[in-house]
């Protein structure tokens, strides 16, 4: 499964199902562009994990409705319901964890 | 400004032979970008047996709930479901079923599919790929990697070597300062902190201990003021060796230049752009260009040279 970018029309069914990693950024941060070499390692070495990402530069009121107050912040899913939220990069070894944690 | 350079030391003459460092690979980081390659263009393909770092699809029966599921994706080895499991997962066929123990729990596994990884070997088209511009083979991308890694070593560790050669440089330079240009170095930084300290709603000049606390290692504004004002000094030789060189290298700052950096200020600092003119003048950051497009060059040759020759 290739990273997928959403929209405010797509998103809530991109996270709807399974576990899903959802990125919120902005284009201009600088940590932002660190976690998204991040997200294309853990993509590469497990790409059977649904990412998500969310431009909120693009798309502010995603940002808004996910109460988004800095980026990158990301929030894992399963099956639409938010299970964890962190504010800051995550390392691929603590993604991880949460993948364990959360995705069956 | 009435300031002028009479004589100057290149700084690529001065010996850092001192602050050299023999270099060592990281071979985690190196191994780690060579992964990332590698698992970018892997492919999966499909197998009869399930093997660690397999990808399987199957389905589970137990009386325990937590087993007992459906065409569950899993990738044997990770742990993401069961550390035991998976690993007992190992030789399993496709489609027969098989009876573990899990921690004394009967678990009936049925593999409906396997696909096994297949990890290449790098090869120049994958390299070519990336679209790193001058690197098209792996022998060019491996070389890169070095020069990332040496470059941040020395970047993050030769701080002492770049104030070391600007000094020997000033010294062995020949300067005509006006004491009215190292009046207007230091105007131009004690107004710009004022601005930005107003906007915190700080009045610079009487700022006491606590406010100055997280913000500034001062403790009174005339210690800031006599800390910018040593600064300056420096700061005016930088400025006049850049715009030497500037000059040299047929560079000079412009009011384009000028609307690009208060651009890029804007997006990072999230600050208006008038309020970016006001930090930040056309006539600092004027003098900031050339202070910075010495020190630069400065450091590209410390970056350059940081490391012993190998042998």
């Amino acid at each position: 499964m290739a990273i997928q970018y959403a929209d405010d029309e797509s998103f809530k069914e991109q996270i709807k199902e399974g576990f899903v990693i959802v990125d919120f950024f902005s284009a201009t941060c600088v940590p932002c562009k660190a976690f998204s070499r991040i997200l294309e390692e853990l993509d590469a070495e497990l790409p059977f994990i649904n990412i998500v990402k969310v431009n909120t530069t693009d798309y502010p009121k995603l940002g808004k409705e996910n109460r988004i107050f800095a980026v990158p912040t990301v929030q894992f899913y399963k099956d639409g319901e938010k299970k964890f939220e962190n504010v800051g990069v995550m390392e691929v070894e603590e993604i991880k964890e949460k993948i364990t944690e959360f995705m069956y | 400004m009435k300031s002028k350079v009479l004589s100057f030391a290149e700084y690529d003459q001065v010996d850092i032979s001192m602050y050299k460092q023999i270099f060592t690979l990281d071979e985690k980081a190196y191994k780690k970008e060579m992964d990332f390659i590698k698992n970018k263009n892997s492919t999966w393909e499909e197998a009869g047996e399930v093997t660690d770092g397999a990808l399987i699809v199957c389905d589970m029966e137990s009386v325990n709930p937590f087993f007992s599921r459906e065409n569950l994706k899993i990738m044997v080895g990770q742990g993401f479901f069961h550390k035991k499991l998976e690993a007992m997962c190992v030789g399993l066929k496709k489609g027969v079923a098989g009876v573990l123990d899990v921690d004394g729990e009967k678990v009936t596994v049925t593999v409906r599919s396997i696909q096994q990884k297949k990890i290449p070997v790098i090869t120049d088209g994958m390299i070519e790929a990336l679209g790193i511009e001058g690197v098209s083979d792996v022998e060019q991308y491996e070389a890169r990697l070095i020069r990332e890694q040496k470059k941040k070593i020395a970047e993050n560790e030769g701080y002492e070597a770049v104030q070391y050669v600007m000094d020997k440089v000033f010294e062995a330079s020949t300067f005509d300062l006006k004491k009215a240009d190292w009046k207007e170095m230091t105007d131009h930084e004690i107004k710009r902190l004022k601005v930005i300290s107003r906007e915190q709603g700080l009045n610079l000049e009487t700022m006491t201990p606590e406010d100055f606390e997280g913000k500034m290692p001062f403790s009174s504004y005339h210690e800031l003021f006599a800390s910018v004002q040593n600064d300056s000094w420096d700061r005016l030789c930088g400025y006049l060796l850049g715009r030497e060189y500037a000059e040299k290298d047929g560079v000079r700052y412009t009011m384009e230049q000028y609307r690009d950096d208060m651009e890029e200020y804007v997006k990072f600092w999230h600050e208006t752009k008038e309020n970016a003119e006001k930090i930040n003048t056309y006539e600092y950051s004027e003098i900031m260009f050339y202070v910075n497009y010495y020190y630069n060059k400065v450091k590209e040759y410390v970056t350059e040279n940081f490391f012993k020759e190998e042998k």
